[in-house]
């Protein structure tokens, strides 16, 4: 079985954020070089991007969520609320 | 995001309110309170405030007793949810605030069936007699003495178990954590402990004076 390999977000020595710098086609094997900025939600943790891409799959419902995770309406809330600081978060470390 | 934490024994017993919050928990918290009340008036159990247990023999009618777990709710309720709109960066429902308060008072449930035998009622007597009103002392045997210790020590744990479910239904409900809760949270502890005596006092002996 093919192991996914992890897209590192951190660089090892000074835990600064990293950028890209090459992308590959693997249609025609052309290399684009240059320095782009991570997307802001791969600063979130796996299971915060798994409950936000759950999130719009309910259609934005707190009340669905809390079914489909099997938690109370305030947990699924509270979970959305520091998703939120943590994105507003990365937003103005970004910004700076 | 699924913790199966949540699920085990001991956290139920401290915090259910990750599971279980809203109408929900409104509904059994209620309908705890109501059965316990019932105990409670045949146990001679006064809940005359957010964190008291007190015995003793009384002309109180039975809806006293449901006043007390009404009253005591409502109170530490609306002053929680008070203080999580000031503290809380978040958007809070009341609904979850009293849902998971009248849930959170669930140990009281076993509070009655200590008196029963009238053991504790006993030793308030005694404690009166001696302390307060230096009439008759009444005598206690030492047989009695050990239960009174054994319940008067379930009595401190009912209550430190109920205080840490009202804790942990404040930090779910208003999504507050770390030292702003735990400060926020004792300042309407205290607060809601004068006033839900003070309705207590209040409203029980107003139905008693209105019905004689």
């Amino acid at each position: 079985m093919e192991q996914k390999s992890k897209l590192p977000l951190s660089c090892p020595s000074c835990t600064d954020r990293l950028k890209v710098q090459t992308l590959l086609c693997e249609n025609c094997e052309t290399n684009v070089s240059g320095s782009f900025p991570l997307p802001l939600l791969t600063s979130l943790t796996e299971e915060e991007q798994a409950f936000i891409i759950n999130f719009v799959k309910y259609s934005g419902s707190i009340k669905e969520m809390s079914k489909h995770l099997n938690l109370s309406y305030p947990s699924v809330r509270n979970i959305l609320d520091d998703i939120i600081e943590k994105i507003k978060t990365c937003e103005e470390n970004e910004k700076q | 995001m699924k913790n199966n934490n949540l699920n085990k024994p001991v956290s139920l017993l401290i915090n259910p309110f990750n599971l279980i919050a809203g109408t929900k928990s409104l509904l059994i918290g209620f309908s705890i309170i109501v059965i316990t009340s019932v105990f409670a008036y045949y146990f001679n159990t006064h809940f005359n405030g957010v964190l008291d247990i007190k015995y003793g023999d009384t002309d109180l009618k039975y809806y006293n007793f449901l006043l007390y777990g009404i009253i005591n709710v409502v109170t530490i309720s609306v002053l929680l949810y008070f203080s999580g709109l000031i503290v809380s960066k978040s958007s809070i429902r009341f609904i979850d605030v009293i849902g998971t308060q009248a849930l959170a008072r669930y140990p009281l449930f076993i509070a009655p069936f200590l008196n029963a035998g009238a053991v504790m009622e006993k030793f308030a007597s005694f404690m009166m007699g001696k302390y307060v009103s230096n009439t008759e002392v009444i005598e206690i045997l030492w047989f009695q003495w050990v239960l009174i210790g054994l319940f008067l020590t379930a009595t401190i744990i009912l209550i430190i178990w109920m205080i840490v479910l009202m804790y942990n239904a404040y930090c779910v409900s208003s999504n507050v954590r770390g030292n702003r809760a735990v400060i926020s949270f004792i300042i309407a502890l205290l607060l809601a402990e004068a006033v839900s005596i003070f309705l207590n006092i209040y409203f029980n002996y107003n139905i008693i004076n209105l019905l004689n």
